[in-house]
């Protein structure tokens, strides 16, 4: 099928660098842009030249599950833009992804649901490069799927479907989108592997459009559907005695190979084993035909930004996706050092998750959490990674925050406080985190905890934290002074533990 | 598949369907839009003076024919060689201000037959929706969406029917809750933010064990930390979420704390549900509705046979009748003592029922209509909706002749005492019943 290259000839038309520029960079708003709200800055996508310390505490909360400490010192020694060029390269199969694999799942042939999660749990934990598990959360829960559907002898093919994922984050959409078109988990969660010349089905062909790559009724109809449901025809399941796996392939005798009327184009029928490019013509009609990159451009910039931006904004990073072919690190980059980024709407906040929430705490704290905690702690919240709860991913947003769910965050960080561990298993020495060690003061502890944290304190909250650390609460109930001393043993397991559980019930704490 | 049943978690493919895609926007029952402070309701700390509507839900399709049995119809015996209940052993229905002697009860069940004498517990034979569906996934989301066409009305819809409710009728977070199985979709959507509980001893902030002393320290710390902040922005919603998390605590804590009562619940999962909720109701929480439930009735195998030496009924659906039936009379008889029983509705209902024939593992596979029961001292009892016949029975399946949603709006309206009801169930149905349950 040809492929037109309308858009790309617009693009290419055009200066990139003007195209941008033309975006209310350099400090005044081109005309039309004043009313995007926030200000020009919150709408500018030019790059950000100085980086203040509240802006690099802003950059990692949002792409590294927030702050740990030697992230600090890699951007100072990087600078913010080689930082993030750096973290949008994502390493394939590395040692340590290796490790994780064979340190939580016995089998690999037929792993266990808990192990599917537990593996990527530990890697969100423990990867050097968190922005690569960040922006994995963020695709899988763009292309939702859950290893629910995975029976036994399936479900060593979650690997592969999150692998995709987590290495392809800032690689091509139009690559991406072919991969999970055929992918096996994809197939079988929106019955693909059901769907037949005699029997078309159309789950996959209507989310394709409505979920992954257009939005609800954006530009495609019912008939639409029902044609390129026709496209997507011929793959199934079979069962090898030998190995006692499923297995998903391509069966010419069911595909349809009919020619068929797609978004006023024909995509002519394919024969034979040829009928599997039917899959990668239906992505490519539709990169061409329809605004996939504005869809997408509207989700990376909310997702890393804040909700609802304004067409200019969503137009030119759509405009740069086209450009490179689809390529998506430089969208992701340009979002990442732009002006609208570090923009005080920006900074105004995105509700944390409870995956972002609890790998933030044990990140920032460089604890190593009991994969039972953090796995049932996720589950308690309803954020349990593999198993969004359908198609259309997490509802988030401020729909996170609910009394229930605040009583399982605190209980996460108690379980945290409780069983900490250390790579070594000799627990998390809690006073290595206050900056003056075994000296330091009540309020020296407070302020770097909070630091920590990035947790925003009055003084009147530092002043009650200071408090709580400075006395201690009785059994019959009367709370007494008791100056903190940073050398003892039990003030530091009691009240500095203490001290971050309170920390993780700030208001600001549940704000990234 | 039982598991996903147990433990009340909702994911799979029917997940990935049209119809319930478009609820997920506005999904998360737990959800908190806009401020909570003034809609989280407060335990009056007396029994609860308003009636109450309690929804038991037998996870994985119980099999209705051997719940409430048809015991005078030839083909229940033909088509069940070897699983039917046999002649006799069915507990009699014939007491009671509407005995009947067309149906009997499961003999695990005395309890719900003494409920039945004393006129309080009814029997709604062939309830379903149209068109039914075979998947557990698929017709339980009917049911707690409350809607059979979900791609065309789920745009309005986008909720479940509890949330429907609670929206119009009782909005706080204490107005309808689940109990002892967690997130359901009957709650999702809407934006009352109803309490989805486990057991109510976890719902607390976990001490440290070693440190009782400090922890109570700590999370005064925290509560007066939380009093000084903002009310605004996304902060501020934060912090209203945080505030309603300590409030509910204690409201449940103390409920905890408060109960007492002279009853023994058996100790099975829906007991220790029920007595769940006879806590909140003893301590008077003002909420109308609560949801529970529990699985294995998934009956594909061996599900009823008279073991040869005793005479008595044996098999995994057997077990389910008696601890239902324990779990019932338990919360009865603490109902009855706390005086909240004449304010009380128990429904029992379930996805499906199942195939009129046994299948060859001695179980019997996904079926349509099903049998609800109705308990409580507010319930008109007797037996409601068209007689059952050999003719239905000779069906694979059976029909549905009266839809669930009659028997959910019947409670609402005339023990509850809901006004309108057509946001609750806004779908136009196929068929309409007045029962007069209530």
């Amino acid at each position: 099928m040809q492929v037109s290259r309308r858009w790309d000839a617009v693009v290419a038309a055009a200066s990139f660098a003007i195209l941008l520029t033309g975006c209310g960079g350099g400090g005044g708003a081109g005309p039309g842009l004043g009313g995007g709200g926030g200000g020009p800055e919150a709408v500018s996508l030019a790059a950000k030249t100085t980086f203040t310390a509240d802006d690099v505490g802003h950059l990692l909360n949002r792409t590294r599950f927030g702050p740990a400490p030697a992230d600090l010192t890699a951007v100072q020694q990087q600078g913010v833009p080689l930082f993030i060029d750096t973290m949008l390269v994502l390493p394939a199969n590395t040692p340590q992804e290796a490790q994780v694999a064979t340190d939580e799942i016995e089998d690999p042939l037929f792993p266990q649901e808990h192990e599917l999660v537990r593996w990527w749990l530990r890697l969100m934990q423990e990867n050097p490069n968190p922005f690569q598990e960040v922006l994995a959360l963020f695709w899988h829960d763009h292309f939702a799927t859950s290893q629910e559907i995975l029976g036994g002898d399936k479900k060593q093919w979650w690997l592969a479907h999150l692998n995709l994922l987590r290495h392809g984050g800032t690689g091509n959409l139009r690559t991406m989108l072919t991969q999970l078109a055929t992918d096996w988990t994809m197939l079988e969660w929106l019955d693909g592997v059901d769907s037949t010349d005699d029997a078309p089905n159309e789950n996959f062909a209507r989310e394709f459009w409505e979920l992954f790559t257009l939005g609800v009724d954006n530009g495609y109809t019912q008939a639409d559907i029902v044609q390129a449901a026709r496209c997507f025809t011929g793959y199934r399941t079979r069962f090898d005695d030998v190995t006692g796996l499923s297995r998903v392939e391509f069966d010419a005798n069911r595909h349809d190979t009919g020619d068929k009327s797609i978004l006023g184009q024909t995509v002519l029928g394919r024969r034979g084993v040829d009928g599997a490019g039917e899959y990668t013509d239906m992505v490519n009609l539709t990169l061409a035909q329809r605004p996939v990159a504005e869809y997408m451009a509207g989700k990376l910039f909310t997702f890393f930004c804040y909700p609802n931006p304004p067409a200019e904004v969503t137009d030119a990073l759509a405009a740069l996706l086209r450009a490179s072919n689809y390529e998506l690190a430089p969208v992701i980059a340009t979002i990442l050092k732009s002006e609208a980024f570090y923009s005080s709407t920006s900074k105004a906040g995105l509700v944390k998750s409870p995956a972002e929430f609890a790998l933030g705490f044990v990140r920032a704290t460089g604890m190593r959490t009991h994969m039972d905690d953090l796995d049932s702690g996720l589950s308690d919240a309803g954020q349990r990674p593999t198993m969004p709860p359908n198609v259309n991913g997490w509802p988030g947003g401020a729909l996170w925050l609910s009394a229930q769910s605040m009583v399982e965050r605190a209980n996460y960080v108690r379980d945290c406080l409780t069983h900490r561990t250390s790579e070594t298993q000799t627990g998390l020495d809690l006073r290595t985190l206050l900056p003056e060690g075994a000296t330091s003061t009540s309020a020296q502890a407070v302020d770097a905890l909070a630091g920590l944290l990035r947790v925003s304190l009055s003084a009147t909250d530092r002043t009650t934290l200071v408090t709580y650390l400075d006395t201690q609460r009785q059994s019959n109930g009367t709370v007494v002074a008791s100056p903190f001393d940073a050398a003892n043993n039990a003030h530091i397991t009691e009240r500095v533990s203490g001290l971050l559980y309170v920390l993780a019930q700030h208001p600001t704490y549940h704000v990234r | 598949m039982c598991n996903d049943y147990c433990n009340g978690r909702r994911f799979g493919k029917s997940a990935t369907r049209r119809d319930v895609l478009k609820t997920t926007l506005a999904a998360a029952g737990f959800a908190a839009l806009g401020p909570l402070t003034g809609r989280l309701g407060t335990a009056s700390g007396a029994v609860s003076a308003q009636t109450t509507f309690t929804i038991i839900n037998m996870f994985g399709g119980n099999d209705g024919l051997s719940t409430v049995v048809p015991r005078g119809l030839a083909s229940y015996h033909s088509l069940r060689p070897t699983i039917a209940i046999p002649p006799g052993m069915e507990l009699s229905l014939a007491g009671g201000p509407a005995g009947t002697t067309a149906y009997g009860l499961n003999p695990k069940m005395p309890k719900t037959q003494a409920l039945w004498d004393a006129g309080d517990a009814a029997i709604v034979n062939l309830v379903g929706y149209p068109d039914p569906n075979l998947s557990h996934f698929e017709s339980e989301d009917i049911w707690s969406f409350g809607m059979r066409n979900g791609s065309g009305s789920l745009t309005t819809a986008a909720s479940g029917w509890i949330a429907r409710y609670a929206d119009r009728y009782a909005p706080t977070s204490l107005g309808a809750m689940s109990v002892g199985i967690g997130r359901r979709r009957d709650f999702v959507g809407g934006s009352t933010n109803p309490l989805l509980l486990g057991r109510l001893s976890e719902f607390q902030f976990q001490r440290d064990g070693q440190f009782a002393n400090n922890h109570l320290h700590r999370l005064e710390a925290a509560r007066q930390m939380l009093s000084t902040q903002p009310t605004t922005g996304l902060s501020g919603e934060a912090r209203a979420a945080l505030d309603s998390a300590h409030q509910l605590v204690d409201q449940v804590q103390a409920a905890i704390a408060s109960y007492s009562s002279t009853v023994v619940y058996p100790s099975n999962s829906l007991a220790r549900s029920m007595q769940d909720i006879a806590r909140l109701v003893q301590a008077g929480f003002p909420t109308r509705i609560f949801y529970t439930g529990f699985g294995g009735f998934d009956t594909h195998s061996e599900q009823n046979a008279v073991d040869g030496t005793t005479g008595l009924l044996t098999g995994g659906h057997a077990d389910l009748m008696q601890r239902l039936d324990d779990a019932v009379g338990a919360y009865a008889d603490d109902a009855k003592a706390m005086g909240s029983w004449d304010r009380t509705v128990i429904a029992v209902i379930s996805e499906f029922g199942r195939r009129n024939f046994e299948n060859g593992s001695l179980g019997t596979d996904h079926g349509h209509g099903a049998c609800v029961l109705l308990m409580g001292g507010a319930v008109n009892g007797g037996s409601y909706g068209p007689p059952m016949t050999d003719a239905m029975l000779q069906e694979d399946q059976l029909e549905h002749l009266v839809d669930f949603r009659d028997i959910y709006r019947e409670i609402l309206a005339d023990h509850l005492g809901a006004g309108s009801l057509s946001a609750v169930f806004p779908e136009a149905q196929q068929i309409s019943t007045t029962l007069g349950l209530v």
